[in-house]
């Protein structure tokens, strides 16, 4: 059966769900079997008899089919109507309106009398059978105003005025028509907004303008001329107005089987995220101005909800990335990082600066202090380091007398001054006590910690010490310390 | 890939399940009637039933959490017996919150909104009225079972495992009803739909994890966290489809129509807020892989934030003018606005560098109010307004109050927060005092201000919700006239897609919440690296049955204790001086770890190894807090016996 259903499938050119539909109503309509009438247009096909009713109802992806049909598929299509029975169209106008088929009939009788067409046409229409179709087959009479020369307009005004008077005239399928009506006008602005990107962009091109800037001019010319925007747009454009809209009959079937396409909800249909599915009905929005009407009709309903400003799409995109990128940085846990993290000391278990020194302990600022303490110390010794009462220390001199490994004699030093020093000479080349000048020991006035501070700022500002190394010298940083 | 408007032709014949000919069309085309004439009365009797239990809940929690916002200020207030102390009011006060207003109220506003999305009959509704009889069962049995002492000690889920299970057995009743019902479209469900459809199942499955028994350690911190997040998820979700329905009600909007911001709204909602158990854990001994997920989601949270405010600003958009009911509108935007906020205060309270700061000060009840008191809260008085009713004068009395309220203690409660962690970061910093002991006395001092206008804030919030039970139960009003959807739906543009059936849709929500469970429970709860006990753990934190100690444990688990007191030190700046940095493996004989969520005293975790620290004292600092330290918040424990005491303290001596 399947493989029964795909052949017949490729040799219509549409999908085999919607064979299958067919042969089904057909199938109903005749009392034979699903099988019986797969067979049957099987041999129609292959016995080359006018097979291609495929139009009649539409796909769901219609896609494939508007790729394959062959240029002359048409004209097949065109010569193959009559080969629906007028209870298959029935069948196929009461599931697009979704009425029953004595309804559907009897209001059908009445419009043909009404419009002067007949039965078939009406129910053709409503049935959603392509219109290209419906022009050219016999019985059918299509509005005469359709201009030859923009085809594409066309469905729009054919389907959407008809059931229009008919709301008119029938109160009681008014609804129905009325849904007609909209969803029609729906697919033709979505086909017209489909050529209409391309051909804004062209015209864009040539006149060298913003596509938005041109779609508003040629919609004002329309209005004016009277004439259809594609119109308009394609002579702006320069481009051959048939050829513009040469693919319009297909978009617009691709609108029409919303109606005749079943309705079955199909909830097992892979559940892709919906989020991510972009807005397809936001293009629709853009009302093509081809017809003036029908343009009313949409700018009337509120815009689809999901059009939003695009900044947003930005901030949709931003934010996640920025997540996942603090997934991969990830600066959590007892490593060092950002947000006032800090180290866990394996030992002890207590939280520590991420240099390994307990919390709250600073390193760099021993320099800073041991400078202001220096001013002290500038009176004898110069603001600069090069002496005065007291000996020089600038150009290193500082680290001739203590050399580096002997902070800890020159804090003593500082601390005790000439008049307490137990040797008679100080510092490595043995400079002896008092030979400048007596020095005030400042063991009293400075704390332990200044005295070591001030004499590295001595050693590093004066004697080009390193500063990490004269803070171990000088036993401010712990030796062991990675610091 | 399913045509534009095919989709139009499927909302239509939703509309319609039961069309039998063109007539049955006409007439119920522009028309957002329900079908069956019994469907209204079935679900807005049975929304009024909730609304009525919902707000006696109400308004016994509002009163409660006003008490214990004054207890802090007065400390002796009402503490003389065990059942007023502060350690049992405050949780019971959330369960009450959580279980009798949120659960009951959102699940009753759903019952109606889903009858009128739907156009269907409540389905199954004797299983609704049954799951209201168990949600109050547990709302009641777990507050008044926690304030005689059975707190369950687990954070968050502090209800006895009987009151949890029978809340369980409430949310998948609930849960039955609405999914029936919202089977009953077999198309498009709209986002009101959506989220309230996805909402109590849900609620179900976080209700069910949370009687699982938890785990030792760190591994139970990790589910509770996980379940907690799904009750938030929840509040969340279903408020957010109250708002939907209230809005696209009050503005005529059909609810069956989305676009692609509704869909990104609610899935990356459901995505984020169910791995946002992650984020509850952040620098504790939990992995850090695990913490790092919580970041991340609470960073990705400000999608579905952005989203919905984006798409019910665009549902709202040129029509606010014709809105009748100004009442509705103003509770369902303060609701978004809460919302909103809460989702901000959330990705602060997670971001590590802010959260060193503000994690486990009164930033974390700021958070709970404004999804609880404030989201929750104010979609339920805007579903309250569509379903009852009532004149826009008594509303306007109720709304200032509750938004006054709301506002001051948000306000009241996240500055004091911010406050409370500059100042324990600014101790061991300028070391000039510790985040312990006599050095508590500046946190209680800086917080004392905020403190009052948070206490004021709910008081007057609590006066306003009187007003409202007052109201809702003298009612008998007639549903507020909303104006019928209008019938663009069956019009062109109505469903661009068909986002979620509700198949589709629970599919997908059941997903996400497996994947979250996966990673953000299961995961990191294996993933145990570091769980082996430590010498910490080893040393006197067994608590074998029957022992001193086990029985002091019990005590401070029934008392409340961890309402106010954490046993966690972090590797941030503001914990330095409370001890050694608390590990996975110090916890792994603590079941449920007492790690706690707030810091209104100090930590615990190291109490009796710090300088000061004296047993002897600690009997009479427990009796009488005041007596040696007069700036004590910390509530008397007078009513406990001298045996209880020596209890207490010999478990207190244990954490070393």
């Amino acid at each position: 059966m399947d493989e029964l259903l795909k052949k017949v499938a490729e040799i219509r050119g549409m999908p085999a769900s919607l064979v299958e539909r067919s042969a089904q109503a057909r199938a109903e309509k005749t009392g034979t079997t699903l099988q019986a009438v797969l067979e049957e247009w099987l041999g129609e096909a292959t016995g080359k008899s006018e097979a291609e009713t495929v139009e009649v109802s539409q796909p769901e992806s219609s896609e494939p089919v508007t790729g394959e049909t062959p240029p002359e598929a048409s004209e097949k299509t065109q010569k193959s109507s009559d080969t629906i029975s007028t209870d298959d169209l029935v069948h196929l106008a009461a599931d697009a309106k979704r009425m029953p088929t004595k309804l559907i009939l009897s209001s059908a009788q009445a419009r043909a009398t009404h419009a002067g067409s007949t039965l078939e046409a009406v129910l053709a229409e409503w049935a959603g059978v392509d219109l290209d179709d419906l022009q050219t087959s016999p019985q059918a009479q299509t509005p005469e105003e359709t201009p030859v020369e923009a085809p594409d307009t066309e469905p729009v005004e054919v389907s959407t005025e008809k059931p229009t008077e008919d709301a008119s005239e029938q109160p009681d399928v008014a609804a129905t028509a009325g849904t007609a009506v909209a969803a029609v006008a729906a697919g033709a602005a979505g086909a017209t907004a489909m050529s209409m990107d391309e051909l804004l962009e062209k015209v864009a091109e040539a006149k060298g303008m913003p596509a938005s800037l041109a779609k508003r001019s040629a919609e004002a010319r329309a209005k004016k001329t009277g004439e259809p925007l594609e119109v308009v747009l394609a002579e702006w454009a320069g481009v051959d107005v048939a050829t513009v809209s040469s693919d319009a009959p297909t978009s617009a079937g691709d609108a029409e089987p919303t109606q005749a396409v079943p309705t079955e909800p199909q909830p097992d249909s892979p559940a892709g995220d919906p989020a991510e599915t972009p807005g397809e009905g936001v293009e629709i929005i853009e009302p093509s101005g081809a017809n003036q009407d029908e343009v009313e009709t949409i700018e009337e309903t509120p815009p689809p909800r999901g059009g939003y400003p695009k900044w947003l799409a930005a901030a949709f995109l931003l934010i996640p990335l920025l997540a996942v990128t603090y997934l991969m940085v990830s600066p959590n846990g007892p490593d060092c990082g950002s947000g006032g993290q800090l180290r866990i000391d394996p030992v002890t278990g207590e939280a520590v600066n991420c240099d390994g020194s307990d919390y709250g302990e600073t390193t760099a600022d021993y320099f800073a202090a041991g400078g202001a303490i220096y001013a002290q110390c500038a009176a004898c010794h110069s603001a600069d380091g090069t002496g005065g009462v007291g000996p020089s220390f600038a150009s290193g001199a500082v680290l001739e007398t203590f050399p580096i490994g002997q902070c800890t004699t020159q804090i003593e030093w500082v601390g005790i001054g000439t008049a307490g020093w137990p040797d008679p000479t100080y510092g490595a080349t043995a400079k002896p006590v008092g030979g400048v000048g007596l020095m005030p020991g400042f063991g009293n006035s400075l704390s332990e910690q200044q005295l070591a501070e001030v004499a590295l700022f001595e050693r590093v500002q004066f004697g080009g010490q390193e500063l990490q190394d004269a803070e171990i010298d000088c036993g401010l940083v712990e030796a062991s310390s990675e610091g | 890939m399913k045509d534009d408007a095919n989709g139009a032709a499927r909302v239509s014949r939703a509309k319609q399940p039961h069309q039998e000919d063109a007539a049955s069309v006409t007439a119920e085309t522009s028309s957002n009637d329900v079908q069956n004439p019994d469907a209204e009365g079935v679900s807005t009797g049975m929304a009024r039933n909730h609304l009525v239990v919902a707000a006696i809940f109400f308004v016994v929690a509002v009163l409660g959490t006003a008490a214990t916002a004054f207890q802090v200020l007065f400390p002796n207030l009402a503490s003389t017996y065990a059942f007023t102390s502060y350690g049992r009011i405050a949780p019971a006060s959330r369960v009450l919150l959580t279980y009798g207003w949120a659960a009951i109220g959102l699940l009753g506003v759903g019952y109606f909104a889903i009858s009128k999305i739907t156009g269907n009959a409540l389905q199954r509704s004797a299983l609704a009225l049954g799951s209201l009889v168990a949600l109050g069962l547990a709302a009641a049995g777990g507050a008044i079972g926690i304030l005689v002492g059975l707190n369950s000690g687990i954070a968050g889920q502090e209800a006895p495992v009987w009151s949890r299970a029978l809340f369980a057995l409430g949310a998948l009743l609930a849960s039955i009803s609405i999914s029936a019902t919202a089977r009953t479209n077999r198309d498009e469900l709209g986002p009101a739909g959506w989220y309230l459809s996805a909402a109590p199942v849900l609620l179900t499955l976080s209700a069910i994890v949370a009687i699982v028994p938890i785990p030792a350690g760190t591994s139970g911190a990790i589910l509770a966290a996980f379940a907690n997040a799904g009750t938030t998820l929840f509040m969340i979700t279903a408020a957010v489809g109250v708002m939907y329905f209230v809005l696209g009600s009050i503005s005529g909007t059909d609810h069956s129509k989305a676009g692609p911001l509704a869909a990104l709204g609610f899935w990356s909602l459901i995505l984020v807020w169910a791995f946002m158990g992650a984020s509850q854990l952040i620098y504790s001994p939990a992995p850090n892989w695990f913490e790092s997920i919580g970041v991340a989601f609470a960073i990705g949270s400000l999608v579905p934030a952005l989203a919905i405010a984006t798409d019910l600003g665009l549902l709202l958009k040129g029509k606010v003018a014709g809105i009748g009911d100004r009442s509705s509108l103003r509770y369902a935007m303060v609701a978004g606005l809460a919302l909103v906020t809460a989702t901000i205060v959330n990705v602060l309270l997670t971001w590590p560098a802010s959260s060193s700061i503000v994690q486990f000060t009164s930033w974390v009840q700021a958070l709970q109010l404004l999804i609880v008191m404030g989201g929750v809260s104010f979609a339920i008085f805007a579903g309250h307004r569509v379903l009852n009713g009532g004149t826009s004068a008594e509303s306007s009395i109720h709304f200032g109050w509750s938004t006054a309220g709301l506002v001051g203690a948000t306000a009241g409660l996240l500055i004091g927060a911010a406050a409370t962690g500059f100042t324990w970061a600014g101790g061991p910093t300028s070391q000039k005092y510790s985040n312990w002991g006599p050095g508590w006395q500046v946190t209680t001092t800086t917080i004392e201000p905020f403190l009052w206008i948070a206490a004021v804030s709910i008081a007057i919030f609590a006066v306003a919700q009187i007003d409202f039970l007052i109201r809702i139960g003298s009612r008998n009003g007639e549903t507020l006239a909303i104006p019928d959807a209008i019938g663009d739906y069956d019009i062109e543009f109505a469903g661009p897609q068909r986002y979620a059936t509700w198949k589709r849709l629970t599919r997908g929500v059941a997903t996400v919440w497996i994947l979250a469970a996966v990673f953000t429970a299961i995961l990191p709860m294996v993933d145990g690296a570091d769980r082996d006990p430590t010498l910490l753990a080893d040393s006197g934190r067994e608590y074998t049955d029957g022992s001193q100690a086990q029985i002091g444990r019990d005590l401070y688990i029934s008392q409340g204790c961890a309402a106010c007191h954490t046993q966690m030190v972090r590797p941030v700046a503001t914990d330095v001086g409370l001890g050694a940095v608390s590990v996975a493996g110090d916890y792994a004989y603590d079941t449920p770890a007492q790690m706690g969520t707030l810091r209104f005293g100090p930590d615990l975790m190291h109490v009796a190894s710090r300088d000061g620290f004296n047993p002897q004292a600690l009997p009479s600092h427990l009796k009488n807090p005041r007596s040696a330290r007069p700036w004590s918040r910390m509530p008397s424990y007078s009513y406990l016996s001298d045996a209880d005491i020596d209890a207490l303290v010999t478990y207190i001596e244990t954490l070393r």
